[in-house]
């Protein structure tokens, strides 16, 4: 914590860690925080921490954006949700130079990236390490109210004092079905209002796209994140288990024990594609399948926020400019289906966090930035980035338009968020509904894992070994796991590039052994990273599973180095054949960068061949954070 | 000269027992700002719902008053010593003040909505016809308002909303909560609208989600005006004072004693009279009056129904 000037400064933390355990865009991007504003930013904040530090205050630590505060000021530290961190960045450092930083004092507002699941568990672990965490906030926006509900819900199960008291929205957006136009019109679209159940049903039925005329569009293809950490996944599944009771409030426990509540989740979910931490992964696959004219066979529908369909039709995915890249609008646009059953709005909450380490003297700082954040000019910022200002002396505009595929005048109604129980209920019962996994991971166990990663003398593979342990716990039960382990010659016998270790199979059974064989991995060799990338594709499509999400975690620090094999058009030819058109197989790999060495870009192209992501882990002390996120696919 | 110097020395005085004995006052959270001018008195103040304070209150058995005055909406101290009496305990309010400052109770609807229901209603929308049509399948209606369980001005509102039910105010009893038609009615009133999962008002609700979460909503004046007048989407709401009209009136309870001089010197002097109407309350003598004719008590039924409603309105939502 950090209220007031006076620590000594110390090094920044490198970009890389900063924005580690993201899905990274498979076109060449790390994530949302490598932009040209975001740059900027970056830019004024280093200035900011070298003047800071030059004038013997504290230094900033933490995640991207974080810098010193003036002599004198206090510290209102923000964990704010990944799709509003720039807007809040923005306004946070116009804040830092008004007269409004001056009311009372000085009050400096520094703003950290967290997913809102992930920051609602800090906060319920008492937010440890900050070191790797970052500061401990002051502040947090998360994405919807319902965070803190749960939040406060797991604390009054500990026993604890709550910690996230009701509080005004910041601005809001409403939970949406994005679904490419025609696959819109095949509904009925536009002048047929259409619902969740509507939709669901669509994803339960064995015809697909068949039923509606459409079999050269195969199955319905559902796009879902992990609601443990996205707020729109979250929203869904709520709306997901309405839809399964006919309900539009008042959810309750027992509703979400009734049999055929359970069937109809488990059958929603069976016709995901995948999951993951972020909806911006979904939105980057869908866009480069529209741009290579295979759009209709990724996914069908998305549950998304409204401005994320506003940024993909602008031509922007994930709401980024880089540097370089013009916008180009897609070849289907998709349209927001506003349910007409109802939806959930992601309100942004500005909660004054009751936590142990917030002050006094911060909350009234704090305070004082949430009343800058309500003033209409800054209120008109957020509609800039696609929102609906949160307060109502700013009217909903532009870009909010039809033209956009969004409608300014929905939704017409809303669904009733739960009480917090149920919604802890609710991630409870996702992780035993979600469609299963059927998932190989393959690890790196060429000579440069064992360069030493941290000042305790863990290796590379030390702390992958840990990490990958400690993510097992996070498959269910019934999920299949293997573990292959690969470098040049490490078997005598063909294939010698790789070596089954655990034979994929129920992880109920085999968790203990994967674990123990991990446990017990040496470097050894170099890294046929395309060769063992091919043929555990191959494995994995020649066994394939329709009931399940096949897929292929593949943890490598480095470049492929091995002269048999250096063709990687043809292994991305292999991939990208297996993954396109109606009948596909698909089969993700999520590639891990681990350490500065690892080809992050080839890695991406894979990633981006089997519609899935790559993660950045450059900082090994990140691995831990990156496996969970990888695992979220799951 | 000697009466000047005798009135000097007695603020003095007056002063130096303030800061060496503070006077206790609890300031109702549903004040907003007011309670910020309360805390720059000498008074030790305490914010906090008024529901929290009325059940705190309401069960103490200590010997002493734990507080010397209570700035609030009317009937909460009415309600507090009416548990009281129920329990066997002594009043605590002994001095409760005439209104420092009014607001009418209003309804805030949605031009659609009026639209919609007046062919049914007739041109004046008021909260029977707005429970009637929460009532039909679909519900026609999303009315919302303050949650009577947890905001001040929550029980004043769904106790102006049954007075229309029932065509009456004053003698309504406790026993008219069973009939069964009202039964009906005031479940589907209350059940018509999910509550906000944040800390918004129903107002800004209604308003921030373009009437997908409400579209129409008690409140009172003081808190309609302001938003109203600065609403981007004021031109598609009306407002309207729903019949019989009744008011929110801020009064100041005192435990009398030692201490009631200097409660009403600090928390019903000028300067909280002030921050009322800057809120947007009507006060005598500071804000202008209008042509609006308030009725001469607050025209709600009695602090044991609206007690005793509370507690339904808390078991219908459940």
């Amino acid at each position: 914590m950090s209220e007031h000037a006076g620590r000594h400064c110390r090094p920044r933390r490198s970009t890389a860690e900063a924005t580690a355990g993201r899905a990274s865009r498979a076109g060449g991007r790390s994530d949302q925080e490598t932009q040209p504003r975001r740059l900027a930013l970056l830019l004024v904040a280093l200035t900011l921490v070298a003047t800071a530090c030059t004038s013997s205050s504290e230094s900033g630590s933490g995640d991207g954006g974080q810098q010193s505060a003036p002599k004198n000021c206090t510290t209102v530290d923000v964990a704010s949700s990944p799709e509003k961190v720039e807007l809040f960045t923005d306004l946070a450092r116009r804040f830092n130079g008004s007269e409004a930083a001056k009311e009372g004092g000085c009050t400096f507002v520094r703003v950290l990236r967290k997913s809102s699941g992930e920051a609602m568990q800090l906060l319920a672990d008492g937010w440890p390490d900050e070191a790797t965490n970052g500061t401990r906030p002051v502040i947090w926006s998360p994405a919807s109210s319902a965070w803190g509900a749960i939040l406060n819900q797991k604390l009054s199960v500990a026993g604890r004092p709550a910690q996230a008291p009701a509080s005004r929205p910041f601005m809001r957006t409403p939970l949406v079905i994005a679904m490419p136009r025609p696959m819109a019109e095949a509904l009925g679209w536009p002048n047929t209002q259409i619902g969740y159940a509507d939709i669901l049903k669509l994803a339960q039925d064995p015809a697909g796209w068949g039923g509606k005329g459409h079999p050269e569009w195969g199955p319905f293809r559902l796009g879902k994140t992990n609601p443990n950490f996205s707020t729109s996944a979250l929203s869904a599944t709520i709306a997901q288990y309405y839809a399964a009771t006919n309900k539009t409030r008042d959810l309750s426990a027992e509703d979400l024990a009734r049999p055929e509540v359970d069937a109809f989740a488990r059958a929603v979910e069976a016709s995901v594609v995948h999951y993951g931490d972020i909806t911006l992964t979904f939105m980057n696959n869908l866009y480069k399948n529209d741009q290579r004219g295979a759009g209709l066979t990724y996914a069908s529908a998305v549950a998304v926020e409204e401005k994320s369909v506003i940024d993909y039709n602008t031509g922007n995915p994930d709401g980024i400019t880089d540097p370089g890249e013009v916008p180009r609008k897609p070849r289907v646009p998709l349209v927001a289906i506003y349910p007409k059953e109802g939806t959930l709005f992601s309100d942004n909450p500005i909660i004054v966090l009751d936590s142990p380490w917030v002050t006094e003297p911060q909350k009234a700082s704090a305070r004082i930035f949430e009343r800058y954040l309500q003033e209409p000019d800054n209120q008109r910022r957020v509609l800039e980035f696609g929102f609906r200002p949160g307060n109502t002396a700013v009217a909903v505009g532009p870009p909010i338009e039809r033209a956009n595929g969004v409608d300014p005048d929905q939704p017409q109604n809303v669904l009733g968020v739960p009480a917090s129980p149920v919604l802890a209920r609710v991630l409870e019962l996702w992780a035993e509904q979600r469609k299963g996994a059927r998932v190989m991971l393959v690890i790196d166990v060429s000579g440069s894992m064992g360069e030493k990663a941290s000042d305790n003398g863990d290796t590379k593979l030390d702390l992958a070994k840990v990490a990958a342990v400690d993510a097992l716990s996070q498959f269910k039960a019934d999920d299949l796991v293997g573990l292959r382990i690969f470098s040049t010659g490490i078997s005598k016998t063909a294939p010698t590039e790789y070596v089954d270790l655990v034979p994929i199979g129920p992880i109920s059974s085999s968790r203990e052994n994967i674990a123990n064989r991990i446990r017990s991995l040496v470097p050894t060799q170099g890294t046929p990273l395309y060769t063992v990338a091919g043929a555990s594709y191959t494995n994995l499509r020649d066994t394939y599973d329709d009931k399940r999400i096949n897929a292929v975690v593949l943890l490598t620090d480095g470049k492929n180095e091995d002269p048999r094999n250096n063709d990687l058009d043809g292994l991305l030819g292999i991939l990208r054949a297996g993954s396109e058109g109606q009948a596909s197989q698909p089969v993700r790999i999520f590639p891990i960068a681990y350490g500065k060495d690892a080809d992050l870009s080839v890695l991406r192209r894979i990633a981006e061949a089997t519609n899935a992501a790559a993660y950045d882990a450059s900082n090994p002390a990140t691995i831990a954070k990156v496996f969970t996120n990888v695992v979220s696919n799951f | 000269m000697v009466a000047g110097s005798i009135a000097v020395r007695s603020r003095l005085d007056r002063n130096r027992e303030d800061e060496a004995d503070p006077v206790r006052v609890v300031c109702a959270i549903e004040l907003g700002q007011v309670c910020d001018t309360l805390r720059r008195t000498s008074a030790q103040v305490t914010v906090e719902p008024a529901n929290v304070t009325a059940d705190r209150l309401g069960r103490s058995t200590a010997g002493a008053p734990e507080v010397d005055g209570w700035l609030v909406p009317a009937p909460w101290p009415q309600i507090v010593d009416g548990r009281r009496g129920r329990s066997g305990q002594p009043p605590l309010f002994p001095d409760i003040s005439a209104p420092l400052a009014r607001s009418p109770l209003a309804l805030v609807l949605s031009r659609a909505l009026v639209d919609r229901l007046s062919p049914r209603c007739g041109p004046v929308v008021g909260w029977k016809c707005l429970g009637d049509a929460a009532a039909l399948a679909p519900p026609q209606a999303k009315p919302g308002h303050a949650d009577p369980s947890t905001d001040a001005f929550g029980i004043l509102l769904v106790g102006q909303a049954a007075a229309a039910y029932f065509g009456r105010a004053g003698d309504l009893s406790n026993f008219d909560l069973d009939d069964p038609g009202f039964d009906r009615w005031f479940r589907a009133l209350e059940r018509a609208a999910p509550s906000p999962p944040s800390g918004a008002t129903r107002l800004n609700e209604m308003l921030g989600t373009n009437f997908a979460t409400y579209d129409a909503v008690g409140t009172i004046e003081a808190e309609a005006l302001p938003v109203l007048n600065a609403a981007a989407t004021s031109d598609r709401v009306t407002l309207l004072y729903p019949s019989p009209m009744a008011t929110a009136d801020v009064v100041l309870a005192g435990a009398g004693g030692t201490t009631a001089r200097r409660v009403r010197d600090v928390a019903g002097g000028d300067a909280v009279r002030r921050a009322l109407a800057a809120a947007g309350w009507r006060v005598e003598g500071v804000t202008r009056t209008d042509d609006l004719q308030l009725p001469a008590t607050s025209g709600l039924p009695s602090p044991g129904f609206l007690d005793a409603i509370r507690s339904r309105a808390e078991e219908v939502r459940r």
